[in-house]
């Protein structure tokens, strides 16, 4: 495998709700291209931060404030972070998007079979593109790393 | 008319379920549904294997999306439009459901009122829509012991405040199903009404005309009688004399697994309580004066001894 592009993103609490993109060249025909995306923390291991989130978020939908006991929200702790992962390719646009929940994962696209989640794609020269789209950024900061290869 | 039970809105391993594309269907005929949608989160990569496999199978699957965005979910079912989920915004909202339903693809609010973030990645709907008119059905309820949550009284109060300001909006029940054993058996349905032979193209023209109601294993006949003519849940009817005849039952198959006690059930004439009655579980006729609105019907009951809405009909709309 040869390494394509590597990416380190730093994002912070305020960048939830948004899209980051990151393009690359491809500049031969692989078989197949793989993306290792991870980032860390997963988890807001903060008891009362993660307390007081969820007790604002229950107040703001006007839930009846015995929704949930404390001894039943401490059951939802730690809280976590969510980035999913969408790809473009450069011939064939949008192949999908990666909605788990796991912090680390390898994706890949090739014109016979994609991972799931993504369509079959036939890797073209040109420029790719893939986004890491911010779900839920519950901690301070989180550090992504992407990791872009072709076959 | 015939009812029908389905389940639109599903998962498979394409997004956060655990379900290859082929388990989902033999779970869900193993479940009874007579159609599903696979509406996987942002993405449609298991459609095509899904629903090839569920004609072999005899189970209709019909193409979906759930566009999973930061603001709330929005269920996309035909298969015929094709939204970028990082495209929409709090500001293009209502032009990108527009852009679905001109494609004749149906437009479900998925639940809307759970807590969301930070228990969930925003499925808190919090759009805020300026045309609820591209919104062809809404999840009344939604995944577990619906008839009790704080979430289902939310819903069905923003539901009725729709109706209350002239939308037709389909109730439906949306399990949200990721995994084989969640949730089994059913727990409720989403009943469909089509006429001749079920097809995905009746299901979806069903759901337009808001032909559905949701229940908790109880199957439900009832019609607006007006100057001799039968209307079905969903229709417009002329305002005057009338009556509603329905007539209820609990499945057997779902009285092995839940109790379920039909209690009452309850008529409202637009959002005023117009009458309340017990169930006596035979058929019943309610003579009525149809006025300009909705009419529509709710059975209360009690679920494995949790009480609430056991039924949520679509309403008669009255011209």
């Amino acid at each position: 495998m040869e390494e394509i592009a590597r990416f380190d993103i730093h994002v912070t609490s305020s960048d939830t709700k948004t899209h980051i993109n990151r393009s690359f060249e491809v500049n031969k025909e692989y078989s197949k291209l793989v993306f290792d995306v991870s980032y860390s923390p997963k988890y807001l291991e903060d008891v009362s931060k993660c307390m007081q989130l969820m007790k604002q978020r229950i107040k703001d939908v006007g839930f009846e404030e015995d929704f949930l006991p404390d001894k039943e929200l401490a059951k939802a702790i730690p809280l976590a972070n969510h980035i999913s992962w969408s790809i473009d390719s450069p011939k064939d646009g949008y192949l999908g998007t990666k909605h788990k929940h796991n912090p680390h994962q390898i994706l890949e696209i090739s014109e016979e079979k994609s991972s799931f989640g993504f369509m079959p794609a036939k890797i073209v020269k040109g420029t790719w593109n893939i986004t890491s789209s911010m779900n839920a950024i519950l901690t301070d900061d989180v550090d992504i790393h992407i990791i872009v290869s072709g076959e | 008319m015939k009812w029908h039970k389905v389940e639109l809105h599903t998962h498979t391993i394409a997004s956060d379920g655990d379900m290859l594309p082929t388990d989902l269907v033999d779970n869900a005929l193993d479940r009874k549904y007579e159609a599903i949608a696979l509406t996987d989160h942002n993405t449609t990569s298991s459609v095509a294997e899904a629903v090839a496999y569920g004609k072999k199978k005899k189970l209709i699957v019909i193409p979906g999306i759930e566009l999973t965005t930061f603001w709330g979910h929005i269920v996309v079912t035909g298969g015929n439009s094709h939204i970028d989920w990082r495209d929409i915004t709090l500001d293009n909202i209502d032009e990108i459901l527009k852009g679905a339903r001109d494609k004749n693809d149906l437009v479900t609010v998925a639940h809307p009122k759970r807590i969301g973030t930070p228990f969930c990645s925003e499925c808190r709907f919090l759009f805020k829509l300026k045309d609820w008119s591209n919104v062809t059905s809404y999840e009344v309820w939604s995944h577990y012991m619906p008839q009790a949550s704080f979430e289902s009284k939310q819903t069905k109060e923003e539901w009725i405040s729709l109706l209350d300001q002239g939308y037709k909006i389909a109730p439906v029940y949306g399990f949200d199903w990721h995994t084989r054993d969640e949730g089994c058996p059913a727990i409720a349905y989403t009943y469909v009404g089509v006429v001749g032979d079920l097809t995905e193209e009746k299901i979806l023209k069903a759901i337009e005309k808001s032909h559905t109601y949701i229940s908790m294993g109880i199957e439900i006949d009832c019609k607006a009688v007006r100057y001799g003519n039968d209307y079905n849940l969903g229709d417009s009817l002329p305002s005057g004399e009338g009556e509603i005849v329905i007539s209820a039952n609990v499945v057997d198959e779902y009285a092995k697994y839940y109790s379920c006690e039909i209690k009452g059930m309850r008529f409202y004439k637009n959002n005023k309580l117009y009458l309340a009655r017990k169930w006596s579980g035979e058929k019943i006729s309610v003579p009525v004066e149809f006025d300009k609105g909705y009419f529509r019907v709710e059975l209360y009951g009690t679920v494995d001894g949790i009480d609430g809405d056991v039924a949520i009909l679509s309403p008669f709309y009255i011209k």
